[in-house]
């Protein structure tokens, strides 16, 4: 659930104090909220600690939103943020590229999105791991652009409000990013499917 | 705009707006009709949707825990205690009532305070239209005690009948005089005490100095004031009545004082004898019918001599 599905109502209430629409709002955003930590922060281990934090914000300050339509950005906001001050410098990616060929649920992801060939499949799975560990390689404000405007399907300007830079910025790093993705997909020796030939350009 | 085909760094710039649909229709037409035509820009569309693909892929399947971390549930109750007054609450189902008869209160407020001026002007505009009917209550005293007086005199003068003034009961109770007359009497007594300290006080002193100032230095002069006439005695009895009828609480024992004609050595004793003999001429004369009001100013005569004195009365006017 994107956060800007959030029911109106329930962020209302919990915006006046009410405890049990609170704690349904946290359960409402907290798998959002883990995955972008986990994409922002490369490992469960943080992402569990960033997400326990992000909650406790909200619940904190939630009382100081003053419109009930900018919960969206605003918890991105503030997820951003703390991703962005606890990043560990140099931080391993929760899954190398050894790893992810032995992951089970990474295989089961993978399986899931890839086709049935195991051939295909064993590619797919490397693919992904590459494409993991290609994020993880980014520079921080590359790697926050793509994981929201990719992942969270926020537009330009909601990645702006959630970055608090500027539209133009927002494009720049997305491009940036993208490029980098393709350099260490070239860098691990995949030529790279079809789907980056425009990049590749 | 769209007849004005895209470059492709425009038409890539708008690539990811496009994606979104976060374009204008002329735009997106303009993107649109571009991608037709440019197979890079194409090529870089299919590119950039194959990437998202894959990042969902790849970052999907990491499930968030299904139960609130327990810190999150520790902030959770501290909200819940520390926050819960501000809850919204729900209005008091009073509260219409509450307002209504907020309105009333006021509003009866204001119609009192309304008629409350009105009545209070038209009582203003009573009595600029007709003072005699309203006057001032102090005027009022007065005037009652004027006319009070002046009946008295009037009465001496038409049929009179002399009565010795021992004869009369000075603080004898008045009998059951009718309210009009009870009502003169006590508004004359309440007349004389005010004025004791008042004007005509003043008025009498300063004769007095005067008339010392005149006599002192001039024994003959004195002497000549004692031996004037009838005529020029009753003049000066005439100054005299104004001073006593200013200020009749004179002290008892100015009223104990040598009547008028009758030689004294005491030159302000003197001075006052004249007022005494014409208080003493007109308080006792009674008449059919005003003796009722004239034995109320004689009985607030004898009342205001009591206390201006401050001592038990003889019980008798001299």
């Amino acid at each position: 659930m994107r956060f800007d599905e959030i029911p109106q109502n329930l962020v209302d209430h919990a915006r006046h104090g009410d405890g049990d629409a609170l704690e349904r709002l946290c359960l409402a955003v907290q798998p959002g909220v883990y995955a972008l930590m986990l994409s922002l922060l490369k490992n469960t281990e943080d992402a569990s600690d960033a997400l326990q934090e992000v909650l406790i914000k909200m619940i904190r300050f939630i009382g100081s939103l003053r419109d009930s339509h900018a919960f969206a950005p605003w918890l991105l906001r503030l997820a951003v943020n703390h991703a962005s001050s606890s990043r560990r410098p140099g931080s391993v990616a929760i899954i190398a590229n050894s790893e992810a060929m032995d992951d089970p649920d990474l295989q089961t992801v993978a399986g899931a999105a890839a086709p049935a060939s195991p051939r295909r499949q064993a590619e797919s799975n490397e693919m992904l791991g590459l494409i993991r560990t290609a994020v993880s390689a980014l520079p921080e404000r590359q790697r926050t652009a793509i994981i929201l405007f990719e992942l969270e399907d926020l537009t330009i300007r909601e990645v702006a409000d959630a970055m608090e830079i500027s539209e133009g910025a927002v494009k720049f790093h997305l491009n940036a990013g993208r490029n980098g993705i393709r350099r260490q997909l070239e860098s691990a020796g995949i030529a790279g499917p079809s789907l980056f030939e425009g990049s590749l350009k | 705009m769209t007849d004005r085909p895209l470059s492709c760094p425009d038409c890539l710039d708008l690539l990811d707006d496009y994606r979104r649909h976060t374009l204008s229709p002329e735009k997106s037409a303009a993107v649109a009709a571009h991608l037709q035509q440019c197979e890079q820009c194409h090529a870089e569309l299919q590119a950039r949707e194959a990437l998202a693909a894959s990042l969902r892929a790849a970052f999907a399947g990491e499930g968030a825990p299904k139960a609130l971390p327990n810190g999150v549930m520790a902030a959770l109750k501290e909200h819940r205690e520390t926050n819960d007054p501000i809850t919204p609450q729900r209005p008091s189902p009073l509260l219409p009532w509450m307002l209504i008869a907020a309105v009333l209160l006021i509003t009866a407020v204001g119609l009192v305070q309304f008629k409350g001026a009105d009545l209070t002007r038209q009582q203003t505009i009573a009595m600029q239209a007709e003072p005699a009917s309203a006057p001032a209550p102090v005027a009022t005293e007065r005037t009652f005690a004027r006319s009070a007086r002046e009946a008295v005199e009037v009465a001496s003068k038409d049929k009179a009948v002399v009565v010795p003034s021992a004869e009369v009961p000075a603080m004898a109770p008045p009998p059951a005089a009718p309210p009009a007359a009870e009502a003169a009497g006590q508004l004359a007594f309440r007349a004389k005490l005010p004025m004791a300290a008042a004007a005509p006080r003043t008025n009498f002193d300063q004769e007095k100095k005067q008339s010392r100032a005149s006599t002192q230095p001039d024994q003959e002069s004195t002497d000549r004031f004692y031996t004037q006439p009838p005529a020029e005695v009753a003049t000066m009895a005439g100054e005299a009545k104004a001073a006593s009828e200013a200020a009749p609480q004179i002290a008892q024992s100015e009223f104990n004082a040598p009547a008028a004609g009758a030689p004294a050595k005491d030159e302000a004793m003197a001075l006052k004898a004249p007022a005494r003999q014409l208080w003493s001429s007109s308080v006792p004369v009674l008449s059919t019918s005003d003796s009722l009001l004239t034995d109320t100013l004689t009985s607030a005569t004898a009342t205001s001599a009591t206390l201006t004195s401050g001592t038990a009365t003889t019980g008798s006017l001299p």
